[in-house]
């Protein structure tokens, strides 16, 4: 089933006034497809569950399952949650406390009067491996465990579109990592289409077909993972999206014949002619250059139009080396196998000009 | 060590020291119920035990006593089962829902309950008058559930509170309403706090004297604290022995209900609702 969001707005009334939780939000998520929602707190990305899920409604716009409008506050239509058959998996579990797992995951069926009960709750606990956990209490479960039971509740009653609200923040990095693809596994054999709130870049990396990342209620850029990586659109997207976070130095841009050349403190950078498109976005001669960590070259060698530094931490990362690099424009981050350099040394960086970003400073905000 | 052991006899003492004074009136009730002399005080005489007291109370046809302990155990249950059953609502609207003024609305609650009894009393029977409601088991409850409401719905609204709202919202999801959510996962989740509240609104209802004493009139629905009060002997005597009889059968049943739900108050039955 296809998700398509039309101008949706949320606005909370509180004691110290209004907030603007969503400011319009247009969004269409595939059949099948496993969709996440990325952003740091605060932002919108929780609200638009909710929303989907039918536990709130929106204060303006339109939401729609397939062809079916599921909320619309200016048409007076809104479905509950049960009229939605949405399954959703809370960061807490939510499991209930004074059920057994089998009857943690048998309230769906039972509360929808399902004829047919012991036979999909056994093959549901089955599929995540908690079979032989039935009669326990969620009390007597590991934190994975219960993970498995949240998930198994979820899928028991086979809905039309799963969402999944930060279900692995509570789980250790070991456990996080094989539930993550656990949950890539189970999303492709069921098909069913999923919707995904996280604040963890790699997540949404890793699961999604496509990611929304939001800021401050208002959607950044949507795209595959990809493409956020490759082509992020503002300094927010490229810094949010990949770990270590891509570099932002403020950089001059100079017209010289038909090349575009970019200066950032004494290094000098030509733009290459496919990246020209990068200065439709520039208001002013003012640019923030972007560049990832893993695209500047490290030398001791002074080379021409180089960035000059010296470093200050080195971070032994296993198979590569994070550096610290101070610069006369700030500190810049360099990821490379390159093990020679010491503390102190003096270095020369080289931007990889295909690699090359370029954003509008923002004001007020980095 | 020396120190240790003095603490250890300190202690001792003030916890034998308070028992007697808690238990002491108990004592003596239960002492006097079991004399076979009104004058049980006078050390002089000999103390024999006797259960011919408790037998006056239970055969004497013009006491009533049966009828008074009926009375009470059916008016105090029916008032705990639905005092709690309205509170839960209420307290669930006040956790779960966007009300406006909910606090506003709690203060008001408790400043109504700050009302002396005695101030409604002349009130409440003109119109229990009116709806021809004295003497009867209705009207009783009616004045007991709003007396205890308050209460309870201050209990429960903290134990509600403490309830996570994930679960509502799961409930929810899974396709329960708003009130299959109330009764199968808030109040299961919420039972230590429902039991207790159920248990003290029922000692409320069953120890309470001054509605019942005005707005009964005979053993038809006169409960046990006025029948003891207004218990006379045959002969216009105070007969100490069977009045401290019928008191001791009394608190019988609520010994009962406090031993039963111990259990339930204080198992942590909300231990692993959501990871801490």
């Amino acid at each position: 089933m296809n998700v398509s969001f039309t101008n949706v707005q949320k606005t909370y009334c509180t004691l110290r006034g209004k907030v603007e939780a969503l400011r319009g939000i247009d969004l269409e998520i595939g059949q099948g497809e496993f969709f996440i929602l990325l952003g740091p707190s605060g932002c919108g990305k929780s609200t638009t569950l909710n929303l989907t899920a039918g536990l709130e409604l929106p204060t303006a716009g339109e939401i729609r399952f397939a062809d079916k409008i599921v909320s619309s506050p200016e048409k007076k239509i809104f479905l509950s949650p049960r009229e939605r058959n949405v399954a959703m998996v809370f960061q807490s579990y939510a499991l209930y406390p004074h059920l057994s797992v089998f009857e943690n995951i048998a309230f769906p069926l039972r509360v929808a009067k399902a004829k047919e009960i012991g036979k999909p709750v056994r093959n549901t606990a089955h599929t995540l491996g908690i079979a032989t956990l039935l009669d326990r209490k969620p009390a007597e479960l590991s934190g994975g465990q219960r993970q498995r039971v949240a998930i198994a509740r979820a899928l028991v009653r086979n809905p039309d579109l799963f969402l999944l609200d930060e279900p692995l923040s509570n789980l250790d990095a070991q456990l996080r990592t094989s539930m993550r693809a656990e949950l890539k596994r189970l999303q492709r054999d069921t098909g069913v289409t999923t919707i995904y709130v996280t604040h963890d870049q790699t997540e949404a990396m890793t699961l999604g077909d496509r990611v929304a990342l939001f800021r401050d209620g208002e959607l950044v850029q949507v795209g595959t993972p990809d493409e956020l990586y490759g082509r992020p659109r503002t300094s927010f997207a490229a810094t949010f999206v990949g770990s270590p976070a891509m570099n932002l130095l403020p950089a001059g841009i100079q017209k010289e014949g038909d090349t575009t050349v970019i200066t950032c403190a004494d290094g000098r950078s030509e733009l290459p002619q496919e990246k020209a498109w990068m200065l439709e976005r520039l208001v002013t001669r003012e640019a923030l250059l972007g560049i990832r960590p893993e695209h500047i070259t490290i030398t001791t060698t002074a080379e021409l139009a180089s960035l000059k530094g010296r470093i200050e931490t080195i971070e032994p990362l296993g198979r590569e080396l994070l550096y610290h690099v101070r610069t006369g424009v700030g500190n810049v981050l360099v990821l490379t196998t390159e093990a020679e350099l010491r503390l102190g040394d003096t270095v020369h960086l080289v931007f990889d000009p295909s690699h090359i970003h370029l954003f509008q400073p923002e004001h007020g905000a980095s | 060590m020396r120190e240790e052991s003095v603490k250890k006899i300190l202690l001792a003492a003030a916890v034998a020291l308070t028992t007697i004074f808690c238990l002491g009136p108990f004592i003596y009730m239960v002492l006097t119920s079991l004399s076979n002399n009104p004058d049980f005080l006078l050390p002089t005489k000999p103390f024999t035990p006797t259960l011919a007291n408790f037998m006056a109370v239970i055969s004497s046809e013009s006491a009533h006593f049966l009828a008074y302990l009926r009375n009470s155990l059916v008016i105090s249950a029916v008032v705990a089962v639905v005092t709690v059953f309205l509170a839960s609502l209420a307290a669930y609207a006040l956790t779960r829902l966007s009300l406006p003024g909910k606090t506003i609305l709690l203060l008001s609650v408790l400043a109504l309950s700050m009302f002396p009894p005695i101030s409604l009393i002349s009130y409440l029977f003109k119109l229990m008058s009116a709806l021809g409601w004295v003497n009867t088991y209705a009207g009783l409850i009616l004045p007991y559930v709003a007396w205890t409401m308050p209460l309870s719905l201050w209990i429960l609204v903290s134990y509600f509170a403490q309830v996570p709202l994930d679960l509502d919202r799961s409930a929810r999801i899974d396709g329960a309403s708003r009130f299959q959510t109330l009764i199968k996962i808030i109040l299961p989740v919420a039972a230590p706090g429902v039991f207790s509240t159920a248990l003290l609104v029922f000692i409320f209802a069953f120890n309470e004297f001054l509605f019942a004493l005005m707005l009964t009139v005979d053993y038809r629905s006169r409960t046990i604290p006025v029948g003891i009060a207004l218990f006379e002997g045959i002969h216009g005597q105070i007969p100490w022995g069977e009045i401290m009889a019928a008191a001791t059968i009394t608190t019988i049943p609520v010994v009962i209900l406090t031993l039963l739900f111990q259990k339930r108050i204080v198992q942590g039955l909300t231990r692993g609702a959501v990871k801490q």
